[in-house]
């Protein structure tokens, strides 16, 4: 059974008037990617934030490594990486020697790590040029530097694909997955660009207004997720009994809006279109529908608002 | 904390503010030995360009380090809330009391070296372009130190209690003024009204270092305690600077870092 990295039982964080995390529980394990999917503003930030030490909780408790007292989370966080917000360095060191205070803070043995850190990551050659110099892809690069320069066991990613180039966040897409698969660095990635998290996460957790709504793999993201032949007819009962027993299909659903969603057959509409005829059922309309990592969180966050 | 201290070595020294402080402040101070000097050229019968003169000026004026002591916090502490530095290091496990106390201790080292560079920069400058009085002078000033270091370590812990707590330099710089200038003075005027309230004026590091008096003639130093003045001096200090230090880190421990 795999080790469980990261988890939170009942994580409270209140300000004097806001919410800002409730009653969140979660569990990652070794070897995940675990997309952490919100709004601005959903609590995504907070939360990383009570795990790293940042801030403390209300209420709820946090186990890191399985370490849950004070001493000993701070103990096991020298063994994650993070990039919290923005990345935040001293504006008149460079790169090479922000690297290098930090390492010397952390004790990380051997100055060679710097410089292999700093080419894994693309800024091998800023020389002598100061963080406050740094374009905003730069300096996201710098902060993925710093949280890659102890070997960490667990990565915590807030939004780092902010203010990358397309070329930007496609290698840092593939240097995460590299991590991941070769190192089998876990890694918890925050982002409100949904699909870029699609590429990546074999986890979700779905978080608006502070509360987990949703948490599921990334195979059961795309069962639930899935595409399907969505079906306009005049008779909806017909049409799902011809269904049933022309097909042997129930892998259906009845939309509240009173279409059909069919699971099955999205390769053979005309067959479907042809049942429907047939046997003197309208057809209004048939297509093939594919909901997207967006539309399903909008749909959860929509939902549950509306509820 | 040794690895925090080595990192906090590695920044200052690459730091152009670290120098220039040192170097400002030097300047300053020779300078004057310049002036002295260049006046003493030209007027003969001018009778200040000595080193008993140059020195007595540097330790009657030590109202004056109290405020280049908050800007030596400020250098070290270098806007590590504005720049959102921290949570590197909390991130990563370093507790919130080495940052606060690592922080305190390097900045007291600095203020140290600084203090020794600059006033050995202005007492050789003296001995070598001015008349010399003799030795009395510099044992005056290493009295008014001794005296002096305890109050001026209180202006550091406060200072650097409030870089810690406020999250903009201007309210630090302000409320550490508030605390170690405007507070002395406005007791000071209350305990003309109030016994208690003068008894409390009366230790604070302000007026401690304003009770210092100076026989300028006589080479000697009148504390505000006639017996165990230094011992006192240096218990007040430390005593009011705990409270500080106690004070700030209480803060920064529960305080949200972003």
């Amino acid at each position: 059974m795999r080790e469980t990295i990261l988890s939170a039982k009942n994580l409270t964080k209140r300000y004097a008037n806001v919410t800002a995390v409730e009653g969140i529980n979660m569990e990652l394990k070794q070897g995940e990617i675990y997309g952490l999917v919100g709004k601005n503003g959903a609590g995504k930030t907070t939360f990383l934030r009570l795990v790293t030490g940042q801030t403390y909780e209300t209420d709820g408790e946090i186990s890191l490594f399985g370490a849950n007292t004070k001493g000993a989370l701070n103990q096991q966080r020298r063994r994650i990486g993070a990039i919290i917000e923005m990345p935040s360095f001293f504006p008149y060191l460079t790169a090479e020697q922000n690297l290098e205070y930090y390492r010397i803070q952390r004790g990380i043995p051997g100055q060679k790590c710097v410089s292999e850190v700093l080419n894994e990551v693309g800024l091998a050659n800023t020389g002598n040029k100061k963080y406050r110099s740094f374009s905003l892809g730069m300096k996201q690069r710098l902060g993925l530097a710093l949280a890659l320069m102890n070997k960490p066991e667990l990565l915590l990613l807030d939004e780092p694909i902010n203010g990358l180039d397309p070329f930007g966040i496609v290698e840092l897409r593939n240097l995460l997955l590299k991590l991941n698969r070769e190192k089998n660095i876990t890694i918890l990635i925050s982002s409100h660009i949904l699909s870029e998290l699609t590429n990546l996460a074999t986890y979700f957790g779905f978080i608006d207004n502070g509360r987990m709504l949703r948490q599921l793999s990334s195979e059961e993201l795309s069962k639930e997720s899935n595409k399907y032949m969505e079906i306009k007819v005049d008779k909806v009962e017909a049409m799902a009994a011809l269904l049933e027993t022309k097909l042997g299909c129930t892998s259906y659903k009845i939309t509240p809006e009173y279409d059909i969603h069919l699971y099955d057959y999205l390769d053979q509409p005309s067959k479907i279109s042809h049942l429907a005829v047939s046997n003197g059922i309208g057809l209004n309309s048939i297509s093939v529908k594919d909901i997207n990592l967006e539309s399903y969180f909008i749909q959860l966050v929509g939902g549950k608002s509306n509820a | 904390m040794l690895n925090y201290l080595k990192s906090e070595f590695y920044r200052i020294l690459r730091s152009r503010a670290t120098y220039l402080f040192i170097a400002v402040c030097s300047v300053l101070l020779l300078s004057s030995n310049i002036v002295l000097a260049l006046v003493k050229r030209s007027d003969e019968t001018f009778t200040y360009a000595n080193t008993a003169f140059s020195i007595a000026n540097v330790y009657t004026s030590f109202g004056f380090v109290f405020i280049l002591c908050i800007m030596v916090t400020g250098i070290i502490f270098n806007n590590e809330n504005s720049n959102h530095t921290f949570k590197n290091c909390v991130s990563y496990g370093i507790t919130r009391g080495t940052i606060y106390f690592g922080k305190l201790i390097i900045q007291i080292m600095y203020a140290i070296v600084a203090f020794l560079v600059i006033i050995g920069v202005h007492v050789a400058s003296a001995y070598l372009l001015l008349d010399n009085s003799g030795p009395k002078e510099l044992d005056m000033l290493f009295q008014v130190s001794l005296a002096a270091i305890p109050l001026l370590l209180f202006v550091i812990a406060v200072a650097n209690c409030f870089y810690f707590i406020m999250e903009g330099t201007g309210g630090a710089v302000a409320a550490t003024c508030g605390v170690i200038l405007a507070l002395p003075i406005i007791s000071g005027f209350l305990g003309m009204k109030f016994e208690l309230i003068r008894k409390f004026a009366d230790i604070l590091p302000w007026n401690l270092l304003s009770s210092i008096n100076y026989d300028l003639g006589g080479h000697t130093v009148k504390l505000f305690w006639s017996t165990n003045g230094y011992q006192n001096y240096w218990i007040a200090g430390m005593l009011q600077m705990i409270v500080f230090v106690v004070l700030g880190y209480s803060f920064f421990a529960k305080k949200e870092i972003k």
